[in-house]
């Protein structure tokens, strides 16, 4: 079971549990809160963001923030 | 105008989040009568407009840069709650707001809307992007939304125009109504601003104290006289707990309110679409494909289509120039209006087309949603120069001419990055030099056409390389490592829309063609004046004994070094001033070719045939002219790149820094590569 986001494979769908850091305020504004469900829709080559879909919203994050997201698994 | 303006013009001001068509709005409610300037003192773009309302009235709107919330993170969103709050001694306060929504992502929008609400300004909320949501199954109970937020909802289509009257009526009565006082933090969070307040230079709003507050005292762009009463404060709640408390409270209120308000079909294909386009436009090998095929025709675009237009402005203003001498003879006042206005006014509006051009493509890229992909793709390899992937769009832009370039950072909102991009962009390759390339390659490269596109090509990769080898060291340089915000929104993939694209250009198109008239006119009546004075008897020497002319020979101790004397030292001193295309036409005139500076043929072989006065071996060697185009890849030879990094950048200093640096570059460079060829023999005869 992965525990950061930056380790979730594409196409799983996952719950946040926590943020670390500045970013936690950006992405709660955002919806992106403990608890809510994002999926992971693809990886951009190259070791480039990764981009997540929450509720249709697409966002994409850098890797390295992705790190600071702990998550648990949902649903595949 | 004479009419007199209504007691007291009401305005209201547009937020809303990026990419909620707030622009397109902004178009539709105010039209061709709006005025694009920057606020005083920052980067940002100020867009006020009026708007007549359908009972005749008149409004002034205020188009806020676009914002995610209240707690502002870049000096766009800082400008945007300063213009809300009335803070801003150079923007009227608002009576009024109007919050954009996008409807496809309603629940994500409602956070501003709460926040703008909270502070006690009368609110309308514009539900946009309607009819998108409605194909993607999103139904949305406005009776609902509006009893539950206590606002009034319109909702629009603003790319067609739907709703926006009755918006314009909904606005009407929103700017007549009280203010309210706003609705407090929750505690402990109000005292807790309330004790920071009297210790915080300025006039903080409660938002951004609680801001600091939940980020802790270490965090950026908080004044240093609180961090420590920060830090008091703190010890009694930790950040996450403080950050709950507000934005998870708001969030709970938002998930409420969207749980009665939407509904949702669960079959999308609207998204499966953008989905499926995504999967190739961002894949490894198709992706990157697609993108240099993107990039490909965006160059060819700006090098071979504005290449027609181009040649119109050029043979519009030979017509001119030759209009001018039957019209007035060939007395001092046609020299001055045809070779001194027509002229270097011409060289510079020259331009137009291709940065016209690059306009159009960014706002097609962007109105589809492909720019959001791009900049994915090359947030990484970008990164490696310590910069992201929004940087790339300024840096593609100044390929075709620095000014809209360096203009174009405005979309970055890290400012020490949106510095490093502003300082490196005038290293790419801007389509003025091609001219001066051309000509020293004509001159020196005696090889098959192949050899000479080859050292041109390597001008250009040399120039981009620097670039971003510049961009590492800048980065490199500050002692914290640099953290950008870096959450990008990829906007489903949709047509442009012409109409918004079309009045951005003309704004664009508009303010270019206004400096030329002003600034770049000046300009070039003071430098026909410093060529063609003191008078001198024999023509062929006026260049050479006027205040220009002795200019150059002041400076030309310091091109010796690089094997060059004081006919470039003219050329590098005029392109600064105009551009650096206009090396070419001075050197025309320098060599004495007569009439027509773009006779290339004419002009090379005069070069060719110049003697060292003291040896008399051949001048223009190799060696010499690979150091002029060094000089040329590095040297900052354009003050309107210098006066726009200095408006863009908001200090002086940066823009000097940049002329220092780019100077020194060029010469250090011109000299070594002087040096090693002709110590390779290069010296000698080309």
């Amino acid at each position: 079971m992965p525990e950061t986001l930056d380790r979730t494979p594409a196409g799983a769908r996952v719950v946040i549990d926590g943020v670390e850091g500045p970013l936690g305020t950006r992405l709660a504004e955002l919806g992106l809160l403990p608890g809510a469900e994002v999926e992971v829709v693809q990886a951009i080559p190259l070791g480039g963001p990764i981009v997540l879909d929450r509720e249709g919203f697409l966002l994409a994050i850098r890797r390295d923030d992705a790190r600071s997201i702990r998550v648990r698994g949902g649903g595949p | 105008m004479t009419v007199a303006a209504p007691p007291a013009l009401r305005t209201v001001a547009l937020a809303g989040n990026p990419n909620t068509g707030k622009s397109t709005l902004f178009n539709r409610l105010s039209g061709l009568r709006q005025r694009v300037g920057n606020y005083p003192g920052v980067t940002v773009e100020r867009r006020v407009g009026r708007a007549t309302l359908g009972d005749g009235g008149e409004i002034r709107v205020i188009d806020l840069p676009g914002m995610r919330s209240l707690a502002p993170r870049s000096p766009d969103e800082r400008i945007a709650v300063d213009v809300l709050l009335g803070r801003r001694a150079d923007t009227p306060a608002p009576d009024a707001a109007v919050v954009i929504l996008n409807a496809l992502h309603l629940e994500i929008g409602l956070y501003l809307l709460l926040e703008v609400r909270e502070l006690g300004v009368p609110v309308v909320a514009c539900l946009n992007i309607a009819d998108e949501a409605e194909r993607a199954g999103i139904s949305i109970d406005r009776e609902a939304l509006s009893r539950e937020m206590g606002v009034p909802v319109v909702r629009t289509v603003a790319t067609r125009g739907e709703g926006i009257e009755e918006l314009k009526e909904e606005i009407a009565r929103a700017t007549l109504l009280p203010r309210l006082p706003p609705v407090p933090l929750p505690e402990p969070l109000h005292g807790m601003c309330d004790r920071l307040r009297g210790a915080w230079p300025g006039t903080p709003g409660d938002a951004e104290i609680a801001d600091a507050l939940i980020e802790g005292p270490e965090a950026d762009g908080i004044p240093d006289g609180v961090r420590e009463a920060l830090r008091r404060e703190r010890g009694i709640e930790t950040g996450s707990r403080l950050r709950n408390l507000v934005v998870g409270a708001r969030r709970r209120r938002i998930a409420e309110i969207c749980a009665l308000a939407i509904r949702r079909a669960p079959p999308d294909p609207r998204r499966d679409w953008t989905r499926r386009l995504d999967r190739t436009f961002t894949h490894p090998v198709a992706g990157y494909a697609i993108f240099l095929a993107v990039m490909a025709v965006v160059f060819l675009a700006m090098f071979w289509l504005a290449q027609f237009p181009m040649d119109w402005i050029k043979s519009g203003i030979a017509a001119l120039q030759v209009g001018v001498v039957s019209a007035f003879g060939a007395g001092d006042f046609s020299s001055l209006l045809g070779d001194g206005v027509l002229e270097g006014v011409g060289a510079v509006v020259v331009f137009l087309p291709q940065i016209a051009l690059l306009f159009i493509f960014l706002g097609i890229l962007e109105d589809t949603g492909y720019l959001s992909r791009a900049v994915l793709l090359l947030d990484r390899p970008m990164a490696a120069a310590g910069l992201s992937g929004r940087g790339f769009v300024p840096l593609l832009g100044s390929m075709a001419c620095a000014v809209p370039g360096v203009m174009g950072t405005r979309v970055i909102p890290d400012v020490r990055e949106r510095l490093v991009t502003i300082f490196v962009a005038p290293l790419m390759t801007c389509s003025a030099r091609l001219p001066v390339y051309s000509c020293l390659i004509g001159v020196v490269i005696l090889g098959a056409p192949w050899v000479q596109a080859l050292v041109l090509l390597g001008l250009y990769v040399l120039g981009a390389v620097s670039a971003f080898t510049l961009a590492w060291v800048l980065r490199r340089a500050r002692r914290r490592p640099a953290r950008t915000d870096f959450l990008v929104e990829l906007p489903p993939y949709r047509w442009p829309t012409w109409r918004t694209t079309g009045i951005q250009l003309w704004q664009r198109v508009r303010a270019f063609l206004r400096r030329a008239g002003t600034v770049i006119l000046g300009i070039m009546v003071l430098l026909w004046f410093l060529e063609h004075h003191p008078r001198t008897a024999d023509p062929s020497r006026q260049l050479e004994e006027s205040y220009a002319g002795r200019a150059g020979k002041i400076v030309e101790p310091a091109l010796k070094p690089l094997g060059h004397n004081w006919k470039t030292g003219i050329g590098i001193l005029t392109a600064f001033f105009s551009a650096r295309e206009v090396y070419v036409g001075t050197m025309g005139t320098v060599y004495g070719v007569d009439g027509a500076a773009d006779d290339a043929t004419q002009l090379k072989d005069r070069m060719r045939d110049e003697r060292d006065p003291v040896t008399g071996r051949p001048h223009w060697t190799l060696a010499a002219g690979l150091s002029l185009m060094i000089f040329f890849v590095y040297a900052m030879l354009c003050s309107s790149t210098v006066v726009t990094v200095f408006r863009e950048s908001g200090s002086w200093r940066w823009a000097l820094l940049q002329l220092g640096v780019m100077t020194g570059l060029a010469w250090v460079a011109s000299f070594a590569v002087y040096r090693a060829a002709s110590a390779a023999g290069w010296g000698a005869l080309p």
